[in-house]
């Protein structure tokens, strides 16, 4: 069957119309999942505050830790103290660093007792590990007997947590930072106790 | 008088026109669901609206225990993406570890991203657990464990509470209560220090915020007591605003609503 001119024209406007339509349809869902998958990829699941407590100069959390028989940043390495972009302190009784890719490290006034920790840490180990995935850790130079580490998955980032002088230590690679990367900055924190 | 045929050409075209954008702009509609007040299209986790609350913008003393009766709504029009109204027990203001229980209701699953987190036909009771940064969702009656059992009603209000220690002798563990009843509980060993809050999402502009959250109480070591206020936090928490057409009404420091503003981003009131 032969198509009349007007015909013809009728239908290709029509697929025009069509194929504008479709395109603005795929791109209105192609937008709205970049915009979710992007953010979701910048914010990490479980996002973190970006901006926690109050900014104040690295000095003043440095002294905190001191205080309380903490581990300082390393001065060298891939971490070390003079890149950090952020220093704070809350009012909930933690403060810490955080670096331009986003790793934190935080410090936590430790209310109970390093046998309390350590306790609750194998129980947090033993009690879910199938669902939640913690692993118990070491630091090297035996500063802390043992912590919890986490390796990166689609629950979290990789993560480190210890209990050392008075204080709670979590390390949290916001980054995308690896668990060895997190051991290595662990291990690499000079404790300003001898003793725990 | 013969009709020219250039102009006959582009009557047809504007005509064909015409059609073609207003079913254009029909099915943008459709996908848009562009029947409330705002677009229904899914908001990422940073942009949706999110308002909360907390007892003090600086409290004193640790929480080990939060409480509210939650009103589990009925929304008009439908939820289009996912809601959730709920209450949490944070350690600190990084946001790396907490407990969060209360109800949600999803219907959009692109709205979220977290493991075990499933469609729901009507508000399901959930918990959370957010220890070093890592998150656990745990729903339903088949979740291990059952942060309550089934659904809750839509248009009923019920109590909802988080409580660690029960019993004096397991400071780490989170115990969750509601509507009176056992309802399971989430170990975290990393939790010691702790500040309240209640809170209401929407991942969509078109969702409903609206949550009445009443007998608001809270745990410290001299026991259950009224929230000694009830603040809305803002972006220094990590907790910024972001209810468009939702305003914050304190009744008392123990009951606060969120009600539909008349234009958008009105003021709070109380």
């Amino acid at each position: 069957m032969q198509l009349a001119d007007q015909d013809k024209g009728r239908l290709l406007v029509l697929a025009a119309a069509a194929l504008i339509a479709a395109a603005s349809v795929t791109a209105y869902l192609a937008s709205a999942r970049d915009d979710v998958s992007d953010d979701f990829a910048a914010r990490g699941v479980g996002a973190p505050n970006p901006e926690p407590g109050k900014e104040v100069p690295i000095e003043e959390v440095e002294e905190l830790i001191r205080q309380n028989e903490g581990p300082l940043l390393p001065q060298q390495g891939k971490f070390p103290a003079d890149s950090v972009s952020r220093a704070w302190v809350d009012d909930y009784g933690s403060f810490g660093f955080q670096f331009h890719s986003g790793l934190s490290v935080i410090f936590s006034l430790e209310s109970r007792s390093h046998q309390e920790a350590q306790t609750a840490f194998r129980e947090m180990v033993e009690a879910d590990i199938a669902d939640y995935g913690f692993s118990p850790f070491t630091v090297e130079g035996i500063r802390a007997t043992v912590g919890l580490a986490h390796e990166a998955a689609s629950d979290g980032p990789a993560s480190l947590g210890w209990r050392e002088g008075g204080l709670l230590i979590q390390i949290i690679g916001y980054g995308g930072e690896s668990l060895s990367e997190l051991r290595e900055l662990a291990s690499s924190m000079s404790a300003t106790a001898t003793t725990e | 008088m013969a009709a020219n045929p250039l102009a006959r050409w582009f009557r047809r075209i504007t005509s064909l026109l015409t059609v073609s954008f207003l079913l254009l702009a029909l099915v943008a509609s459709a996908a848009l669901g562009d029947h409330a007040n705002d677009s229904c299209t899914l908001l990422s986790d940073a942009n949706k609206q999110q308002t909360s609350v907390a007892e003090n913008s600086s409290p004193s003393g640790s929480r080990t225990g939060v409480s509210a009766t939650i009103r589990a709504i009925d929304p008009n029009p439908a939820v289009q993406t996912v809601i959730v109204r709920s209450l949490y027990i944070f350690k600190d203001s990084t946001q790396a570890n907490f407990i969060e229980y209360g109800w949600k209701w999803l219907i959009n699953v692109s709205a979220s991203t977290h493991v075990n987190d499933t469609f729901d036909f009507e508000p399901k009771p959930f918990a959370v657990r957010v220890a070093n940064g890592t998150y656990f969702l745990t729903e339903g009656p088949a979740s291990n464990p059952p942060p309550g059992w089934a659904s809750v009603d839509p248009g009923t209000n019920h109590p909802f509470r988080i409580e660690a220690n029960i019993d004096g002798s397991h400071p780490n563990t989170f115990y969750f209560f509601r509507d009176g009843l056992d309802s399971g509980n989430l170990f975290h060993g990393l939790m010691q220090n702790g500040f309240v809050v209640s809170g209401s999402e929407g991942n969509a502009l078109c969702d409903s915020l609206f949550t009445h959250h009443f007998s608001m109480q809270r745990e410290t070591g001299a026991g259950w007591n009224t929230w000694s206020n009830a603040v809305k936090l803002t972006s220094s928490f990590g907790f910024p605003d972001k209810s468009k057409w939702w305003y914050f009404d304190k009744i008392s420091n123990g009951d606060y609503r969120l009600d539909h503003c008349t234009s958008a981003n009105c003021s709070d009131v109380n």
